[in-house]
């Protein structure tokens, strides 16, 4: 019944959603094309740690009747997507990506879980990770890690692998990754898709298995703009299940999904993220300057700022995370250590042995970086940057602690709490993608959405899809 | 960035107040990773952050 020439598992849930509604698509059909691109593709992909083909069939044949009888429920109703393995999911194992939680099965949905159902979507399955949300690929634990669509050789980033790798190969119309120091906008960035974190406190983190409590986020990993924007209006609101959840009202996504920056302004802290520095990619910065330049044709302002507290905010957000990280996994540490894959057991033992004058300190060095990027945003509408230091790199010679020397460009967000996106600017001449951050005000979800989506629907980079 | 050295014994000594029961393999193992997250400390230690108060809950807002 597909009234498009354009797969289904090409087709975004913009698109799908209002085939769907208009009865031209039907979510059974959608749903079976996902499981059917899933088997061609995930024995090279390796996205997926569960499948849930009999009850996602089951969930898809309810949509189809509820959309037949009049009862369409909105822009996610019959959409097929998947979660990162960290959201609880009642009834279905998760893992974190661990031998510590191999058999965990929750009983309680996570609140994400639970909206994202509420909304009438279909959960495909559970998607692979770096283990409890942190490190990189990881033998040593029980899953095999995610590749990258664009070219397989190459890693996903994290720590929303599988996340990233499902909707870039159009595994998934949608995903949730989380997100700690960079792991929604990350790998979405060196897999070509859009991902959007949102400010602290949007999201609820009820049911998400914890890393860093006070930076952990929740957010949407897409194709285009428009679809985190749709997953977004989904899960966000307060809830009363996190002490944490903001009471904030919603506005509608959808009403950001127009073409204007005209006046807007986009500082650029080059200082920090795009200088000349051995360790950032200069092809990285060009892509980006490049894209900086197309918004400045758009009539935005580009403006070089400066943002001194950056030198120290990845600083602050590791020592942040490893420590609440090992206040949380302190008892699995100490009882079962050999269940941790090599590289987070590392890490957790690490935060074990920092000092509580380290996490003070780098709970006030976060407070000066909040109140210097506070100070910066009276003068700017938005932070623009790389969103990654360097393009995806290879398996081939990968060493994990790469990810603990040098610059964090997506970091800083994380400990400042503010809202940021990482939406596709181009490729390497290798042909690997390259994402630009867009940072904004707190809860400015509107004005974060609204700039990307204006880049995107310019540049038109989705139009490119990887060859797999 | 600066390298950073702890020797053995210091090092052994917070392992065992942290309680992580490693044995002198993993030690091995985990002292230069270890080390490497020294130059956040030093970083964090760094600045001068004056009577500044430190705030416990964060509120992005």
């Amino acid at each position: 019944m597909a009234q498009t020439d354009r797969k289904l598992h090409h087709l975004t849930i913009h698109e799908a959603g209002r085939l769907l509604k208009n009865g031209e698509l039907s979510p059974v059909e959608l749903t079976q094309a996902f499981f059917d691109r899933i088997a061609d593709t995930d024995d090279r992909l390796h996205s997926f740690i569960t499948l849930l083909n009999d009850e996602a069939m089951g969930e898809a044949r309810v949509a189809e009747a509820e959309i037949r009888s009049g009862r369409y429920r909105g822009p996610l109703h019959g959409i097929p997507i998947a979660l990162k393995d960290l959201y609880d999911t009642a009834g279905i194992r998760t893992t974190s990506g661990s031998r510590v939680d191999f058999d965990r099965v929750p009983t309680a949905d996570s609140t994400a879980t639970a909206r994202l159902k509420e909304a009438g979507s279909i959960l495909l399955g559970k998607l692979a990770m770096h283990e409890f949300a942190l490190g990189g690929p990881d033998w040593t634990t029980p899953f095999e890690p995610a590749r990258n669509p664009w070219n397989l050789d190459h890693i996903t980033g994290g720590s929303s692998s599988g996340s990233a790798s499902a909707v870039s190969s159009g595994q998934a119309m949608g995903a949730l990754g989380s997100c700690t120091g960079g792991s929604i906008r990350g790998p979405a960035s060196l897999c070509g898709i859009v991902g959007l974190k949102p400010t602290y406190g949007r999201v609820s983190r009820s049911g998400v298995v914890t890393l860093s409590w006070s930076q952990d986020h929740v957010g949407p990993m897409t194709w285009t703009v428009e679809d985190s924007a749709y997953m977004l209006q989904t899960i966000a609101g307060h809830d009363p299940k996190d002490p944490t959840s903001s009471k904030a009202p919603v506005p509608d996504y959808s009403l950001s999904l127009r073409e204007d920056i005209r006046g807007k302004t986009f500082g650029l802290p080059r200082h920090y993220f795009f200088d000349a520095d051995p360790a950032v990619n200069a092809e990285v910065v060009s892509v980006v300057e490049k894209a900086a330049g197309e918004l400045e044709k758009l009539g935005a302002k580009i403006e070089t700022i400066e943002l001194p507290s950056l030198e120290y905010v990845r600083a602050a957000n590791t020592i942040i995370m490893v420590s609440e990280a090992f206040a949380f996994h302190e008892p699995n540490l100490k009882t079962r250590p050999q269940d941790f894959g090599e590289i987070v057991r590392a890490r957790f033992r690490i935060g074990g042995m920092l000092t509580a004058g380290d996490y003070l300190q780098a709970q006030r060095c976060r407070q000066w970086s909040k109140r210097e990027f506070a100070d910066a945003l009276r003068k700017v509408d938005f932070f623009l940057t790389p969103t990654m230091t360097q393009p995806a790199a290879a398996f081939e010679g990968y060493d994990p602690t790469d990810t603990i020397r040098g610059r964090s460009f997506t970091a800083p967000f994380n400990v400042t709490g503010l809202p940021a996106i990482s939406v596709p600017c181009g490729f390497t001449e290798a042909g690997l993608p390259v994402g630009m951050q867009i940072a904004g005000k707190p809860f400015d979800e509107p004005g974060v959405i609204q700039a990307a989506y204006t880049y995107q629907q310019h540049a038109r980079w989705y139009e490119t899809r990887p060859n797999i | 960035m600066a390298d950073y050295e702890i020797s053995m014994e210091e090092f052994k000594f917070m392992a065992d107040r942290a309680g992580l029961g490693m044995d002198q393999a993993e030690l091995d193992h985990l002292k230069p990773i270890y080390e490497l997250y020294m130059q956040y400390t030093a970083m964090v230690h760094s600045i001068d952050f004056g009577p500044e108060e430190m705030v416990v809950e964060f509120h992005p807002d």
